[in-house]
C-alpha cells in the first residue's frame, strides 16, 4: 500500500504517545506555544487559507466560523468541542481522543487563542468511557505542566477546558441540541439564526468544533496553509479520516487526502470484501448519506464535490460497505429505526414522519406492504426535507428512506407483491 | 424513602459548581453521579436533585426522560447494550440480541429474575470495524459471536 500523507495521524503510531511527556517529545505543544505568541487573526487566516472544512459533516470552511465570533473584548466566549460521535458507521474521534488527546487540546488552545476564549468544554458521548478518561487525564496532566490555567506558557493568556459527558442521544450532536444539552435541558436543537458563534452556550458567542477539525490544527499552523492545500482538491483540501465497515477484509480508520478514489479503499485499503460476497451499495459519509449503488461507488471520489455530484454527501465520513447479500428492505428498516428513535420530537415533521417512514417499512418488511407504500414513502420523505424542521435530522431520515427505495425499488416492490425477498432470511422480529 | 449523597458524592456535586458560569449546567453531571451513587433515577432521587439544583422536579424528570443512559427503573448488575445499527446489523447483531434474551429467558431493557444482567439493543457505539460491538457496563467488547458472548457473561461474578 502507497503511503499518503498524514496530518493527523502522524505521530499516532508513536508507543504512549497518549502521554504528555511522549507527545511533548515528539514537538507536542510547540504550535500553542507558537500560537500564543502571534496575532489571534493571524492564526485565524491561516486555518481560513488552509481551507480547512469542518470534519463533522458539514463541512463549514472552520476559518470563516472563528472569523464570525465577535472581536468584543468584554464578551465570554466559548470553544465547544464535539465529541458526541454517533453518525451510524462513524468511529475516527474516538481514535483521536483516546490515542492522541494532546493532540486534540494543542488544537484547542490554539483554536481558543484565535477567538480569545477563555473556558472551553469537550462534550463527548456517554458511551466512551476510554475517550472521557483519556481527555480527564490529559487534561490534569496540562496543568501540572503549566499547560492549561492560568498564564500558559508563561503568557497573559488563561484557559481552562472541561470535559462534559454526554447520556446517550444522538441528537446532541447537533451543535445546538449539543449546546442545550450542556445547558442543562434535553438535547433540543435550537432555530438558527441566531448563529452559535453569535448566540450560542449561555446566548454568548461559541464556536463548535469537531474533535477531527480541532486535531488538524497544530499540523496546519506548523507547516503553514499552504502546505495542507497540496493534499486534497480545491474544494476539499487537506487530509480526511474515513471509517471503513462491514463485510471487508481490512475494517478500520484511514486517513487519506481528500479526492481518494471510493473504490480504491474498499478494494485496495480495505482489500475488498470477504469471501464469495460481491459489492452491491456503498453509504459514503454515515447513516445519513444516500446510498450509493455498486456502479456508482465505484465512480465516487471522496471529497465534498465529489460526493456532490453523485447525489449524497462525504458527511462524516463513515463509509458502510453492503454486500449482495443483504435485502435493502431489512436495511432501511434499521436505518429508518434509528431516526424514528433518534428524532428529538420537537418538531412535528420529523417527530411523525420518522415513525410513519419506519412503521411503513416494517410492514413492507412483514408481509403487510400495500402497493401504495413505495410512493407512499417517498411523499413522507419529500415533505419532510429540506428546511421544514428546525434541524437537518429530518432531512439525514429522508435521505436514506429517499434513496433505497428509487435506487432499489424492485426489492420493495417483491416484497410487497411476493410477500417475500430471497436475501431477507433473518426472521427474529426486533 | 428519603435519599441522599455521600459525603463523597457531595464534595463531587459541589465541585460542579465552578466548571460552570451558569449553574443550570450542573443537571446532567448531577443526574450522572446521582445514578452512580443510587443506581438508577428513582422518583425519590429526581426530587433530591431538584432541590439540590434549586428545580422543579418536573423539569429534572424532563431532562432524564430525554437521555438513553439515564435509568428510570434499575437495572442488572450488568447492563448489556448490544449495538443494532447498520454494520453490526449486517455482521449479525441482531440475532446475537435474540439468542442471548433467549438464553437469559429475559425481554430486552427487563432484568433477569437474578437482577445480574439487562440486556438492551443501543445505537451506533463507534465500533463498526469491529462489528458487531456491545457494551457491558463501560467495557466495550468486540467481533462477539453468541459462543463468545454466553462464554464472557458466564464469567462475570454474581
Amino acid at each position: 500500500m502507497k503511503d499518503f500523507p498524514k496530518v493527523l495521524f502522524e505521530r499516532l503510531e508513536i508507543p504512549n504517545i497518549h502521554k504528555i511527556s511522549v507527545f511533548q517529545e515528539h514537538g507536542g505543544y510547540q504550535m500553542a506555544k507558537r500560537a500564543l505568541q502571534m496575532a489571534p487573526e493571524e492564526v485565524t487566516k491561516i486555518v481560513t487559507d488552509s481551507g480547512l472544512r469542518g470534519r463533522g459533516g458539514a463541512g463549514f470552511p472552520t476559518g470563516m466560523k472563528w472569523s464570525f465570533v465577535p472581536k468584543d473584548a468584554s464578551k465570554i466566549k466559548y470553544l465547544l468541542c464535539n465529541g458526541d460521535e454517533s453518525e451510524p458507521g462513524t468511529f475516527k474521534d474516538r481514535i483521536l481522543m483516546e490515542k492522541m488527546p494532546h493532540l486534540l487540546l494543542e488544537g484547542m488552545i490554539i483554536a481558543a487563542h484565535a477567538i480569545d476564549c477563555h473556558r472551553a468544554y469537550i462534550y463527548i458521548r456517554g458511551e466512551f468511557t476510554e475517550s472521557i478518561a483519556a481527555l480527564e487525564k490529559a487534561i490534569e496532566d496540562c496543568h501540572t505542566e503549566n499547560i492549561l490555567g492560568k498564564n500558559i506558557f508563561g503568557t497573559k493568556f488563561n484557559l481552562e477546558i472541561h470535559v462534559f459527558k454526554g447520556a446517550g442521544a444522538y441528537i446532541c450532536g447537533e451543535e445546538t441540541g449539543l449546546i442545550s444539552s450542556l445547558e442543562g435541558t434535553k438535547g433540543w436543537p435550537k432555530v438558527k439564526p441566531p448563529f452559535p458563534a453569535i448566540a450560542g452556550f449561555n446566548r454568548l458567542p461559541s464556536i463548535v468544533n469537531n474533535v477531527e477539525t480541532l486535531a488538524a490544527v497544530p499540523w496546519i499552523l506548523k507547516n503553514g496553509a499552504q502546505a495542507y492545500r497540496k493534499f486534497g482538491t480545491e474544494k476539499s483540501p487537506g487530509t480526511k479520516l474515513f471509517c471503513l465497515s462491514g463485510p471487508v477484509k481490512n475494517p478500520g480508520t484511514y486517513e487519506l487526502p481528500c479526492g481518494f478514489p471510493l473504490k480504491d479503499l474498499i478494494f485496495d485499503i480495505g482489500g475488498g470484501l470477504l469471501d464469495d460476497l460481491n459489492l452491491k451499495a456503498v453509504i459514503p459519509g454515515g447513516a445519513s448519506a444516500k446510498i450509493l449503488t455498486a456502479e456508482e461507488a465505484l465512480k465516487t471520489t471522496l471529497c465534498y464535490e465529489g460526493c456532490q455530484t453523485m447525489g449524497t454527501m462525504l458527511g462524516s465520513g463513515g463509509v458502510i460497505v453492503i454486500p449482495h447479500t443483504q435485502c435493502m428492505v431489512d436495511l432501511l428498516h434499521v436505518v429508518s429505526y434509528f431516526f424514528k428513535d433518534e428524532s428529538c420530537g420537537q418538531c412535528t415533521p420529523c417527530r411523525e414522519g420518522t415513525g410513519w417512514m419506519h412503521k411503513i417499512v416494517d410492514s413492507i418488511l412483514h408481509q403487510r406492504g400495500r402497493p401504495e407504500d413505495v410512493q407512499l414513502l417517498l411523499d413522507i420523505s419529500e415533505n419532510i426535507q429540506g428546511g421544514r424542521t428546525i434541524c437537518a435530522l429530518a432531512d439525514a431520515a429522508a435521505w436514506p428512506v429517499e434513496s433505497y427505495v428509487k435506487k432499489f425499488k424492485q426489492e420493495f416492490v417483491d416484497h410487497i407483491e411476493k410477500k417475500a425477498c430471497n436475501l431477507y432470511k433473518y426472521s427474529a422480529s426486533l | 424513602m428519603k435519599v441522599s449523597f455521600s459525603p463523597k458524592a457531595l464534595k463531587e456535586f459541589n465541585s460542579f459548581e465552578g466548571l460552570f458560569d451558569n449553574p443550570k449546567s450542573r443537571l446532567l453531571p448531577t443526574l450522572h453521579l446521582a445514578q452512580r451513587e443510587f443506581g438508577h433515577l428513582s422518583t425519590e432521587v429526581i426530587d433530591y436533585v431538584a432541590a439540590l439544583l434549586n428545580l422543579p422536579s418536573a423539569k429534572v424528570m424532563q431532562v432524564a426522560s430525554f437521555y438513553t443512559m439515564l435509568h428510570k427503573k434499575s437495572v442488572g448488575k450488568y447492563e448489556v447494550t448490544i449495538c443494532t445499527n447498520i454494520t453490526c446489523a449486517m455482521m449479525k447483531s441482531r440475532e446475537l440480541l435474540a439468542h442471548t434474551l433467549k438464553k437469559l429467558n429475559v425481554k430486552e431493557k427487563d432484568m433477569t429474575q437474578d437482577k445480574k444482567f439487562t440486556i438492551r439493543r443501543e445505537e451506533c457505539l463507534g465500533a463498526c470495524d469491529k462489528a458487531p460491538a456491545l457494551r457491558i457496563n463501560d467495557t466495550y467488547y468486540y467481533n462477539v459471536t453468541p459462543e463468545k458472548l454466553d462464554k464472557i457473561l458466564e464469567s462475570l461474578p454474581s
